[in-house]
């Protein structure tokens, strides 16, 4: 067991790429904390920072309160699951999950007991002699975290161990990661790309964008109060709406002002527009549950005009277009709602969210 | 499925046209080797026949039981042994650190490594001779001077195989296995050496056939040994025209030579299985 500290970390490649910066990040023992962002933030170049693969350009790494930039990956007591699997090819599964176990000299009897424990419990039972080659890719999947969760690892880095899976594999692996964690108590950090997988499975969230934190927080932190515009509109599926405008000030009250109307902004945003926004031109930010749709006019609402329905299964989404913009609207499924007509739409006041327009 | 037909029967007949290419020389051998003196001594009054009149394993029955062809024989077999485990002792770390590290000048270094085959071996020959006969090196047996200068003929080979075949392997897999707990040089042994076999099998059949074939260099450094052995192609030279049924004697030697290396190629082929790498990664 142990805990993580990411104190000013900066990776500069080779080439003069700045790939990580200035990240800072306390993961307690034990913690479950998932990196999301986009692809090429730099959540592998950070996971093998931590790992010793790769150099710490600048800042210090603390593994269980030791300063660890310069101990070997072999001693850093960390096991990592590969993007890409890296299975041995000549070696059978067996050889595979008990590779580690035999590098640390680990008892025969003992390696075996562990190599069932890994088989039964990710399914894997009756493969043990077949190489690599012979597997399906969620097969070499879990051969892949199997060899890591043999070692029982103080620290487990994943690195989107789940993404070659099919959906149905996916959640039941998903619903075991998170069994093995409450078991084993490692810490584990989880790189995805996935944010859905992100929410479910994390104590904490850790948002990258261009090698640099946005935010970190547990689910509901990052999902109801996002700090900008970009987490805002990584979290979430479908995404969240966002409306360009500026600021005014009308009467002593707060009123956000677009194209197509305007909007009063409820008291509890009031502060934030005076900490943290600057300037009058600002996003404002609306999840599609957060809008309701109606056909009687009332005050303080959005007019537009719905254009598509769309169904994900429990919940079906009304497109609804007011000028260019087009807004994502959340309806429930069975509710009847009459296509290209005129409609108002109500924004829930303790759900907005603003945003420096300029800002990520 | 016409088309599909077309294709493979050019196939076939290009197939058939190379088998045919590199066989016809050894049936012409083998065809001298078992002849009897009417069967290629014809003085013009008829053609010399496909078959020989009286097949006859004479000269086989002689060189098996010559001294000389098995001390030198013995010979050629440990230089060329020898050559291929100098070459990859040599060569695979050095393709290893060419295909993994990054460092300035990598290019050029290739180019010196390439140098030594940029012009014939006859005038190579010249330096190399010079520095095994006149040197420190001159007191070295016979077989260990001439696999070292047949190494400068193969490294390049092999290191440029070798190279290749190393980039092939993702070095993912080495760096889990260092996560896993073992140090670079074991990583390298237990992960990327077996990996590289396939490939590494195909350089080391291509330095033996290189220096169990080659004449110039083995010629040049045994002149001046005092010893009376000389690897194979040197023997073979000596008996141009020192034995009277000359085509006969030669072509029974040229296939005797040959099946040591047939024998090496069947032992090595079996670590060349294709697809090794499959599975390793996504
Ligand atoms: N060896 C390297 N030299 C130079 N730049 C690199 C190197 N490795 C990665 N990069 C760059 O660093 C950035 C971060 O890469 P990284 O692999 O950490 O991204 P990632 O967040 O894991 O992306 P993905 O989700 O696609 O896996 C990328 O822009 C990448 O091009
Ligand atoms: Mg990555």
């Amino acid at each position: 067991m142990a805990e993580l500290k990411l104190m000013n970390i900066n990776k500069r490649y080779p080439n003069g790429f700045h790939a990580v910066k200035d990240l800072n990040i306390y993961v307690s023992d034990g913690e479950f904390l998932s990196l999301v962002g986009p692809s090429g933030c730099g959540k592998s170049t950070t996971l093998r920072m931590i790992a010793g693969l790769e150099d710490i350009s600048e800042g210090e790494l603390y593994i269980g309160n030791r300063l660890s930039n310069d101990i070997p990956a072999k001693d850093r007591g960390i096991a990592m699951v590969f993007q890409s699997y890296a299975l041995f090819p000549h070696m059978t599964v067996e050889a595979n999950i008990t590779f580690g176990l035999k590098i640390k000299k680990v008892p025969e009897k003992i390696r075996k007991e562990k190599l069932n424990w890994v088989l039964e419990l990710l399914d894997l039972k009756g493969l043990e002699n077949r190489k690599p080659a012979e597997l399906s890719g969620g097969q070499r999947q879990r051969v892949a975290l199997g060899r890591a969760l043999v070692l029982d690892p103080d620290v487990l880095l994943l690195d989107e161990p789940l993404s070659n899976l099919d959906a149905k594999l996916r959640v039941k692996m998903r619903t075991e990661l998170k069994r093995i964690h409450k078991k084993l108590k490692s810490t584990i950090i989880y790189v995805t790309h996935d944010q859905a997988e992100a929410m479910t499975l994390s104590d904490r969230i850790a948002v990258m964008k261009d090698g640099k934190l946005m935010q970190i927080g547990t689910p509901s932190e990052i999902y109801n109060n996002p700090a900008n515009k970009f987490v805002a509109g990584f979290v979430g599926s479908p995404a969240m709406n966002f409306i360009s405008g500026e600021l005014k000030l009308i009467d002593n009250k707060n009123y956000f002002v677009f194209e197509m109307g305007k909007i009063e902004l409820p008291e509890l945003l009031k502060e934030k527009i005076k900490e943290s926004i600057k300037g009058k031109d600002v996003v404002l930010g609306i999840r599609p549950e957060d809008i309701e749709i109606s056909f009687e006019k009332d005050n303080n609402s959005l007019t537009g005009v719905t254009s598509i329905r769309e169904t994900l299964g429990s919940d079906d989404y009304v497109t609804v277009e007011m000028g260019n913009i087009l807004l994502t609207v959340r309806v429930e499924p069975e509710k009847f709602i009459p296509m290209d007509e005129k409609c108002y739409l109500k924004l829930k006041g303790n759900k907005m969210h603003l945003f420096n327009k300029d800002e990520d | 499925m016409k088309k599909i037909n077309a294709d493979k029967i050019v196939w076939l007949i290009l197939l058939i046209l190379s088998i045919f290419l590199v066989l016809f020389p050894i049936y012409i051998m083998f065809k001298y080797s078992i002849s009897d003196r009417r069967s290629w001594i014809t003085g013009g009054e008829y053609p010399v026949p496909w078959w020989p009149f009286k097949p006859t394993l004479e000269m086989y029955k002689y060189y098996l039981g010559d001294k000389r062809f098995w001390s030198n024989g013995w010979l050629s077999l440990k230089i060329a042994l020898l050559t291929v485990s100098f070459s990859l002792i040599l060569g695979t770390p050095a393709a290893y650190s060419l295909a993994r590290f990054k460092f300035n000048g990598k290019a050029f270094l290739l180019f010196l490594i390439l140098a030594i085959r940029f012009y014939p071996d006859i005038s190579s020959v010249i330096p190399v001779s010079y520095i095994f006969n006149k040197s420190f090196l001159y007191n070295l047996p016979n077989e260990i001077k001439i696999s070292l200068a047949h190494c400068l003929l193969s490294l390049p080979y092999i290191i440029f195989i070798a190279q290749g075949v190393f980039e092939t392997i993702p070095v993912d897999l080495e760096e889990q296995a260092l996560i896993l707990g073992t140090s670079r040089f074991y990583a390298f042994l237990r992960i990327v050496l077996p990996i590289a076999a396939p490939g590494l099998a195909a350089g080391a059949i291509y330095s033996f056939l290189l220096s169990w074939n080659e004449f110039v260099f083995s010629y040049f450094i045994t002149a001046t040994s005092v010893s009376s052995e000389v690897p194979l192609p040197v023997y073979l030279k000596t008996l141009l025209g020192s034995f009277s049924p000359n085509l006969v004697s030669i072509s029974t030697l040229s296939l005797l030579v040959s099946i040591p290396v047939i024998i090496f190629t069947f032992i090595v082929q079996k670590y060349m299985i294709a697809g090794m790498i499959k599975g390793a990664v996504k």
